[in-house]
């Protein structure tokens, strides 16, 4: 019989071995420490490089700024054209409420992900996790003051939120999530997949249940989450499931299902991705499981373009997909030079489209901002040239010039920084970040997620740095206009 | 490094770095890799990198207060990177529920070949995961010293500072949790010691 500890050895069986930056960062510090007594610690830290150095993951990468996602929320108006400035268009609104935390170490919630339809009106999803019940999902909240404070929405019972929102205005927003329907055979629940929609600001929610995905012959296992949501309007959405297959040999795969409804949630079609991976007997990634994450964008209800990441036990690798009459037939492209994208993936209209992509194999990879000028077909390096090393994480471009991109510089004292372009990614100008956060006297730590409007105001998710993470320290920062 | 320097122990390298301190690099080229993996699997890679510079920046500037009469700084160091994470419990609890939600299916053909005894694996994998961020801390630093990183229980007990019964009640306390939390082991489960040497 399998045991705790034959469990917890698979759970951790992973190797994590430290990549370029953590060797950067070791030679920094000690550096630093050695200062102190004058040597030097090329020579006694240099060659940890060559024992323990490997090529990051990409696959390690992609989860760790999954689950990296949280911290402070920030919110910069506008920078346009505007060129660098000496003060910074951040400022503190308010920190994150995490009900519950303090009073009770039992729940825990941190900032996940965020959206201001408007550039007073956000929604916030922060995830939870309640150790007596092992429940674990999101909440929902709504600011109407620019994120200055928050309100947890109630969301129906039974209906958790999973990493995804859309919102069309301020009082029509869409979440994918999972509602419970009892426990399997083995006593494991039941999540239904569904589209959550408020139609008055999260007074209210309809709950549209999606239909179980189907695969041929495979065999469904287990619950299907939303990857990925746009809503265009308030009634259709289109939807990518990332649902576990069987074949008859237990040979599984993760597959991704588009799903479109125009109704509001009443139908919806059903379709298999094309040109994915066959199932196969294991993966890779953490503990051994196959990664599949995947980003969505569509302008219209006709026109998407999507990007998968897998990473299996057959290696990495990235799917474009597109399609010009919603859904009903993809083309399937690759990324230059063999790039991954697990995205986000950003299209202001039906020819542009930006992606932040990856190396498949390089030491300290700092990714790519890649544009495409005719719907996700072809695309270009449009990543800003001059900039320190970074690692760009995310990309917003709410109209066809105005485009934001953040990330985190690589190396000893690694940085937040955000970057705006007016001009479609020709030239880019720094948005500088605040220095200190509230009472905090340091800076954001990294940007996981950018979002911006078409009223060009941006909010972002980021990780304090230098501060207690017992949750209490996340922020809500913004330059939009005070706010009583 | 030359082959007179390979039988160095911990010890001696850290007595040596009193008087020239680069020889503390020795120190963190042979225990680096090991203290980094165990910060990535209890709080992601990222936070790693940070922690993992600390553990070597707090052993070195406490490096004239270490016990020279113990040969290896292994536990030393680990205790020092427990110490670390406890300032960083979300970043952990974050992490364990990542592997609740992306638990293996992988590794079956030597263990189950039924269907249902797959499902029921991916199941116990992310039951246990959660269960562990629900325990005791001070349990969860005791099972993941000796379950995962091979501390033995003396060994253990150096890098936590407590006694070694300590650990081993700590121990077996938190299987007891996690087989409670985890709520699926209708049998009981099988009692195999953590290690070989434990001591």
């Amino acid at each position: 019989m399998t045991d705790e500890l034959q469990l917890l050895r698979e759970l951790f069986q992973h190797e994590e071995a430290p990549d370029a930056g953590a060797m950067e960062h070791l030679e920094a510090r000690m550096q630093l420490a050695f200062d102190g007594e004058e040597v030097s610690a090329a020579t006694s830290i240099g060659r940890l490089r060559s024992k323990h150095l490997v090529r990051p993951r990409l696959a390690l990468m992609a989860t760790a700024a999954a689950l990296l996602i949280g911290g402070i929320v920030v919110s910069v108006g506008g920078v346009g054209s505007q060129s660098v400035a000496s003060a910074s268009p951040f400022r503190l609104a308010s920190y994150v409420a995490i009900p519950g935390f303090q009073a009770s170490s039992q729940t825990i919630q941190f900032a996940h992900n965020v959206t201001c339809p408007t550039s007073t009106d956000c929604y916030l999803e922060a995830r939870f996790m309640d150790a007596p019940t092992a429940a674990a999902g999101n909440n929902v909240y709504f600011s109407g003051d620019g994120g200055s404070s928050w309100q947890q929405l109630s969301l129906p019972t039974g209906v958790y939120a999973d990493t995804t929102l859309s919102c069309t205005s301020s009082q029509q927003c869409s979440f994918g999530g999972g509602q419970f329907n009892g426990v399997d055979a083995y006593g494991k629940p039941i999540m239904e997949p569904v589209l959550a929609t408020t139609f008055d600001g999260g007074s209210s929610w309809d709950v549209a249940k999606l239909p179980l995905p189907t695969n041929g012959s495979l065999e469904l296992l287990g619950n299907a989450s939303v990857g990925s949501l746009q809503c265009v309007s308030a009634i259709d959405c289109d939807v990518i499931l990332l649902a576990n297959f069987a074949d008859a040999s237990q040979r599984t795969v993760l597959d991704n299902v588009f799903m479109k409804t125009t109704d509001g949630g009443q139908s919806w079609s059903s379709e298999i991705m094309p040109d994915q991976p066959a199932p196969s007997d294991q993966g890779a990634g953490p503990s051994g499981s196959p990664i599949n994450t995947n980003a969505m964008s569509c302008p219209t209800m006709q026109f998407c373009v999507a990007t998968t990441f897998f990473s299996t036990a057959d290696g990495e690798s990235s799917i474009v997909w597109r399609t010009d009459n919603g859904g009903a037939t993809w083309s399937v492209s690759s990324l230059p030079n063999g790039l991954l994208s697990p995205g986000p993936i950003s299209c202001p209209d039906m020819q542009h489209c930006w992606t932040i992509a990856w190396p498949a194999s390089s030491s300290g990879s700092a990714g790519e901002l890649l544009e495409s000028s005719n719907g996700g077909a072809s695309w270009i390096d449009r990543t800003p040239v001059g900039v320190s090393t970074t690692s760009w994480l995310s990309a917003s471009c709410p109209t066809d010039n105005n485009c934001w991109l953040a990330g985190r510089t690589q190396g000893s004292g690694s940085a937040s920084v955000v970057y705006a372009s007016s001009n479609a990614g020709q030239t880019w100008n720094e948005a500088p970040l605040p220095t200190a956060v509230g009472a905090e006297s340091a800076p954001l730590k990294g940007i996981d997620t950018i979002d911006c409007n078409a009223d060009l105001t941006c909010v972002v998710l980021g990780i304090p740095q230098g501060v207690s993470e017992d949750g209490v320290n996340e922020a809500v920062l913004t330059n939009s206009a005070a706010r009583s | 490094m030359g082959a007179s320097e390979e039988v160095t122990s911990d010890s001696d390298e850290i007595s040596a770095s009193l008087v020239d301190p680069v020889r503390f690099g020795t120190i963190a080229e042979r225990h680096f890799g090991a203290i980094y993996q165990y910060l990535a699997r209890r709080v992601g890679r990222d936070v790693a990198q940070d922690l993992g510079a600390d553990t070597f920046v707090v052993a070195f500037g406490a490096r004239n207060r270490y016990d020279l009469s113990r040969a290896s700084a292994r536990p030393w160091l680990y205790g020092i990177a427990t110490n670390l994470i406890r300032r960083h419990r979300r970043s952990e609890l974050r992490m364990l529920n990542a592997y609740s939600k992306s638990v293996p299916p992988s590794h079956f053909e030597d263990q189950v070949d039924e269907f249902s005894s797959r499902m029921d694996h991916i199941d116990h994998l992310s039951r246990v995961a959660q269960a562990l961020s629900k325990l005791d801390p001070e349990q969860r630093d005791a099972l993941h010293l000796t379950a995962i990183e091979g501390l033995s229980y003396a060994e253990a007990a150096e890098a936590l500072g407590i006694p070694a019964g300590t650990v081993h009640s700590r121990v077996a306390r938190a299987r007891i949790t996690l087989r409670d939390l985890a709520g699926y082991f209708g049998q009981e489960g099988t009692e195999e010691p953590i290690r070989a040497r434990e001591s």
